[in-house]
Formats: C-alpha cells, sequence, structure tokens
C-alpha cells in the first residue's frame, strides 16, 4: 500500500494527479489511497508525523499561505528519510541542485511541460523500487549516526574498531565489535572473514580461490574465508 | 663404547641447537661448503674431548661453536645473537634440570647420556613448535626496549650461574680458583655498574616526568592561544558585520595581525550587515573555486544584533565561523558538493542549520574530542571548541552520506 500526499492549490492539476493515479494503480495492480491539501496545515502536519506508510509526497513549491512546498519538504525530512518527494511546480527551479540533494527530492517537474507522461514516470519507478527504510543506528559521544543498511557495503575491524564502509567512499569508525554490529544489522550482512562483514545484496562477484569478492561499486576486498563458505552461499 | 655413544648423543644435541636456533632466528645460512667442513672440525674436536678429557669442557666448546656457527654463516646482528644464545642456554638449563631429576627418578643413577638424548629430543620439539616460536619472538621484541647494559647483565647472571654450579660441582679443579676470582672481579665491576646506572636512571626518570609536564603544559597552552586566536577572528568577523566602515578598517587591521591574511570578497562592500555578513564572506572565499552547490535561507527579520545579547551573539559568531568552516572543507571534498545553510528563530532561540555532504573517515567515537580531526590539517579543537560553549546548544548528526549541525542560542526576550 502506498499513500499518495498531494500539496497542490490548483483544483485542475489535484484532478489531473487523480486521473493518472487511478490510471496507473489500474496498470500495476497497485494498491493505494490518496490525501489531498492545499496548503501547509495542522492536519498536514500530523499526517506527515504519521510514518506508518509508505509515502509519495507530490507538491507545488508555491502555495497559498507563508509556507512554501520547499520547506514542507524540510519539515518531512526533520524524521522521514524514506518517503519520496515530487515537486510539480512553474518554479523557476532556483537552487534546484541543491534542493534536489539536500532534500533527497525524487524530481523537479515542470507543470506546463508533459507533466503527465513525467509524472507517470515517476511513480512508476517508485512503485517499481524496492522499500526499504531499515536504518543502523550508532551513538558516538557527541553525533548520531544513522545508516540506510541498504548503504553499508562492508565492515571491517581494525585495531580494535570496526571500519563502516558505506556508498563509495565514506567510512565511519566505530567500537563497537562486529559480533555487536551483527546483532544490529539483518539478515543481508554476513561474516565473510573473522575480521569482515559484508552486504551481500552489493556483492556482485566472489573467489574463495583467491580470497576476495567485488562490490558493485567496483571495489575488491580481500577478506573472503572459505570458512564462512555455506553462510554466504545460502 | 660408553664414551662413543656420549660423542654421537652430544653431536645429536649440536645439531638439535642448530635446528632450534635455524627455525627460531628463520636466517639462511651462507657459505654452504664451509659450513659443512666447520660441522666436521667441530665433530672431531668434540669426540677428541669427550673422549680423552672432562665432558664438562665439551659444553663450552658447543656454546662457543653455536654462537660461531651464527656469526659466520648467517647475517644474524651481535643484537639477536646475544638475545637467542640467551634464550638457547635458559631453555638448557631449565631442561638439563628436568631431565636430570627425570633420569635420577626413573633410574636411580645420573645416566648423562640418556639425559643429553632426552634434551636433544625436548629441542627438537621446541624447536618445531610454532608458537613456542612465536613467543620467542615476540619476547625479543618487547626485550628490545631495554638497553644493551641490561641484556649484559642478564648474560652475565645466565653464565655466572652456569660457572658458579661448575665450580660447586668440581671443587678440587684446578680452574676454579682462576674462575672464581674471574666471577669476582667482573662481578664486582659489574654491581659498581649497575648501581651508577640504577642512579642515572632514577635521575632521568625524574628529568621525563618533569618535561612530560612541562611539555603538557605547554601544548594546553599552545591549544588555548589557537581556539583564541580562531574564536577572536570569528567574533571581529562578527562584530565587523554589525558596525561602521571606519570600525570595519581597524577590524581589518587586527584580523590581519593575528590571522596573516585577509580574504575580502570582491563585493565586501555590498555585503549585508549581520550574520550574512559573516557567511557571505566566507562563502565568497570559495564559490569561484570549488563549484559548490549552495542554498542559503535567511529568515531572520529582525536586526541579529537587536535579537541576541552581545555576549551570545559573540558565541554565536564563534559556533557559526567554526561550524561553517568544518562544513565548507568537508562538502569541498564531497562529489555532491552541497551545502545548506538555513537561519530562523522560535520564541525562544535562534537556530542555525547546516547541512552539508561529505566523504571520507568520520571515528564516531571521536568526533568533537580534543585533537581529533577528520580534515588533513586540522588540529582537532574547532568542534571541541564550540561544543564546550555553555550558552550555546549543539547537535550534531549523521545521515548517510549527509553531516548535520543545528547551532541554537537563547534569545534576549526568552525565559
Amino acid at each position: 500500500m502506498i499513500r499518495f500526499v498531494i500539496v497542490e492549490d490548483n483544483t485542475q492539476i489535484q484532478e489531473k494527479i487523480k486521473k493518472l493515479l487511478i490510471k496507473i494503480s489500474i496498470g500495476t495492480n497497485q494498491d493505494y489511497e490518496v490525501k489531498y491539501f492545499e496548503k501547509y496545515t495542522k492536519d498536514l502536519q500530523k499526517e506527515i508525523d504519521d510514518q506508518t506508510f509508505r509515502k509519495v509526497y507530490i507538491m507545488d513549491i508555491e502555495l497559498d499561505g507563508s509556507i512554501s512546498g520547499i520547506e514542507i519538504a524540510q519539515k518531512i525530512r526533520e524524521n522521514d528519510w524514506d518517503s519520496e518527494i515530487i515537486f510539480v511546480t512553474s518554479h523557476d527551479k532556483m537552487f534546484e541542485t541543491v534542493h534536489r540533494n539536500i532534500l533527497e527530492v525524487f524530481d523537479f517537474i515542470e507543470k506546463f511541460l508533459d507533466m503527465e507522461h513525467r509524472l507517470e514516470e515517476d511513480i512508476l519507478k517508485i512503485i517499481n523500487k524496492k522499500y526499504d527504510k531499515k536504518i543502523l543506528k550508532i551513538s558516538g559521544n557527541n553525533v548520531e549516526l544513522e545508516l540506510h543498511m541498504k548503504n553499508i557495503l562492508y565492515i571491517v575491524k581494525e585495531d580494535k574498531k570496526s571500519v563502516i564502509h558505506a556508498f563509495e567512499s565514506n567510512e565511519f569508525k566505530t567500537s563497537l565489535t562486529l559480533e555487536k554490529l551483527l546483532e544490529l544489522l539483518d539478515d543481508r550482512f554476513i561474516r565473510t572473514h573473522k575480521s569482515c562483514i559484508a552486504n551481500k545484496d552489493r556483492i556482485v562477484e566472489k573467489n574463495y580461490a583467491k580470497g576476495y569478492f567485488i562490490l558493485d561499486t567496483g571495489e575488491k576486498v580481500d577478506l573472503l574465508s572459505k570458512k564462512y563458505k555455506k553462510e554466504i552461499d545460502k | 663404547m660408553i664414551k662413543i655413544f656420549e660423542i654421537m648423543v652430544g653431536i645429536l644435541l649440536y645439531s638439535s641447537f642448530i635446528y632450534f636456533m635455524h627455525n627460531v632466528t628463520k636466517l639462511e645460512f651462507r657459505y654452504r661448503k664451509l659450513l659443512v667442513v666447520y660441522i666436521i672440525i667441530y665433530c672431531i674436536i668434540y669426540g677428541f674431548l669427550v673422549y680423552f678429557l672432562q665432558p664438562e669442557i665439551t659444553t663450552f666448546i658447543t656454546f662457543i661453536s653455536i654462537i660461531m656457527t651464527y656469526k659466520i654463516f648467517t647475517k644474524i646482528s651481535n643484537k639477536d645473537l646475544l638475545f637467542y644464545t640467551i634464550v638457547q642456554w635458559l631453555i638448557g638449563i631449565i631442561l638439563d634440570i628436568i631431565v636430570m631429576i627425570c633420569v635420577n627418578i626413573i633410574f636411580k643413577s645420573d645416566f648423562r647420556i640418556i639425559g643429553s638424548f632426552l634434551m636433544t629430543i625436548a629441542y627438537f620439539i621446541i624447536g618445531s613448535n610454532s608458537k613456542a616460536i612465536n613467543f620467542i619472538n615476540k619476547m625479543k621484541k618487547k626485550l628490545y626496549d631495554i638497553n644493551y647494559f641490561s641484556y649484559l647483565l642478564i648474560a652475565f647472571i645466565i653464565i655466572y650461574f652456569y660457572l658458579g654450579s661448575f665450580c660447586l660441582k668440581y671443587m678440587d679443579n684446578q680452574l676454579v680458583p682462576v674462575m672464581i676470582f674471574f666471577i669476582s672481579t667482573t662481578f664486582l665491576v659489574l654491581t659498581v655498574s649497575f648501581i651508577i646506572q640504577i642512579s642515572q636512571i632514577k635521575s632521568l626518570k625524574e628529568s621525563i616526568k618533569i618535561l612530560t609536564r612541562n611539555n603538557e603544559f605547554y601544548i594546553e597552552r599552545l591549544d588555548d592561544y589557537r581556539i583564541l586566536k580562531h574564536n577572536l577572528i570569528a567574533n571581529l568577523n562578527g562584530i565587523k558585520a554589525v558596525t561602521n566602515k571606519k570600525s570595519v578598517s581597524l577590524i581589518d587591521d587586527l584580523i590581519l595581525k593575528y590571522k596573516g591574511k585577509l580574504n575580502l570578497p570582491k563585493n565586501f562592500k555590498q555585503l549585508p550587515t549581520g550574520i550574512n555578513g559573516i557567511i557571505y564572506e566566507k562563502i565568497y572565499n570559495v564559490i569561484d573555486d570549488t563549484k559548490l552547490n549552495i542554498s542559503i535561507n535567511n529568515k531572520i527579520k529582525n536586526n541579529i544584533i537587536e535579537v541576541l545579547t552581545a555576549r551570545n551573539y559573540n558565541l554565536f559568531c564563534e559556533a557559526l565561523s567554526i561550524a561553517l568552516d568544518n562544513a565548507i572543507e568537508a562538502s569541498e571534498k564531497s562529489k555532491e558538493k552541497l551545502l545548506f545553510l538555513e537561519i530562523l528563530e522560535d520564541k525562544e532561540n535562534l537556530i542555525l542549520k547546516i547541512i552539508n555532504s561529505f566523504e571520507g573517515m568520520i571515528d564516531i567515537d571521536k568526533l568533537g574530542t580534543k585533537n581529533y580531526t577528520s580534515k588533513k590539517k586540522g588540529n582537532g579543537l574547532g568542534l571541541f571548541s564550540i561544543l564546550s560553549l555553555k550558552t550555546v546548544t549543539i547537535t550534531t548528526s549523521i545521515k548517510d552520506n549527509k553531516y548535520f549541525c543545528t547551532i541554537e542560542v537563547k534569545k534576549i526576550n526568552a525565559s
């Protein structure tokens, strides 16, 4: 079930989106429900706070009232980094890159430039995308670390510390042991070596004879032991 | 017949010593043909001595022979040779005692040949045991921390132990008085040197203690100076942002004095006053060189100097300056190069939010602690100093590949 939250003050656009969602629902057999808002209200804030559903926000940037679509997106991102946000706008797209990346906006679509076709494409992409909001949370002395498990590549033991390798080149050092981290992570994470845990969803090649595995980022990790072969190939 | 057995066992024991040393030192032999000749000569001399003289003298010959074998036929250092010889003799003494006790209990007699044979087997076993070899080499690393004098002292203690037991056993031998004289003289010299060494070590320890204390004091003062200098420049920039032209030039002069350089943006005169001024000054220095994706959103409607007390304004400027420097540097190095800044206020606080992308290693246990830096040229004082500010609240978090920093400071009218 996906909940679409439409924040749009133009009723014609609202209607177009509604028809499009019906069309997609029939085509994909996807269960969905829709909630409409014209501007930022207390009810919209309640909707933002409710994180029980998988959500897709389709919003205009310039809305009635003092709070813009960008500011609503900021409110969403205060606690929710898993819902998708699509802006349907006639805005001049100033600072689009920054907002797109900082607020993790799925797409900016111009209202009067083939809006329906592009919106349909985006929604289909979101429906087909694997919904995975599992997060690893670790507290440091002065910082809280939150990593989506899907973004963690592997974890290695280095000098009595564990180093979490995430994305392409981010590394996070923690005093938690590999055993403790395995407890915090889900079953996609497996031991590949006595000093390595890897995300098996991200492994594309394994070579037990030479003792290495290759990740979907192209990185080669020389920490694959035959001892864990059964568990890895399960 | 017994003498021939004794010679054979003795040669076997010698080969077990060589096997042990070879496995422990992991050194390859050189001049191998010469080594074979050397071993043959050793065997002849050894056989001759055992056959015609007392067998105890052969122990010395074996001892000297092993040292010479390793010195001539491998590339062993003097220190290593000394260490491994000591280890070998220590093991020998212990094994000798154990084997002799066992032989005495079982056979009710002192069968030297059986004893030597059992020792040979024990040496072969220890020499082929990887755990024992690793332990010995670990000990070697630890012993390398002590000085040469202490090394020699250990060596002499072992030699004395052996000579002492020899003298006790053969009290009537003519060599004994000579040995006792040698032991007494060297022991006296060593004792005197040892006492001098101990007193020197004691005074050295005192000096090191004082030096360490002084060093810690200077490091602390240096850290204080760095924090003070950085904060002073941040405060001066903060004052500059709300002051008149004449004061600006005076402050610029001070910044020039403390910082050594002044990075003024080209359109400095057009800069807005207040916090915006500080932000723009920092951003404009990097905006041309690096393609940062920046978004700045100032939602403060009032003049900031009227919203905050003078103290809080200065502290806010310090925190902003450090957090912004960190964010700019981190985002510059990342692929996305994102920098998002927002200043807003609620009823009680003035809030600054900074979000930036980053790449590289972060130790989440050490972040914000003194002297920890994730930068190449950082000194690890920036975040540490702002986290210790009491009236400014700073919260930091990392979500995937974005770093979030929120700075909150109480407003004048806050309860």
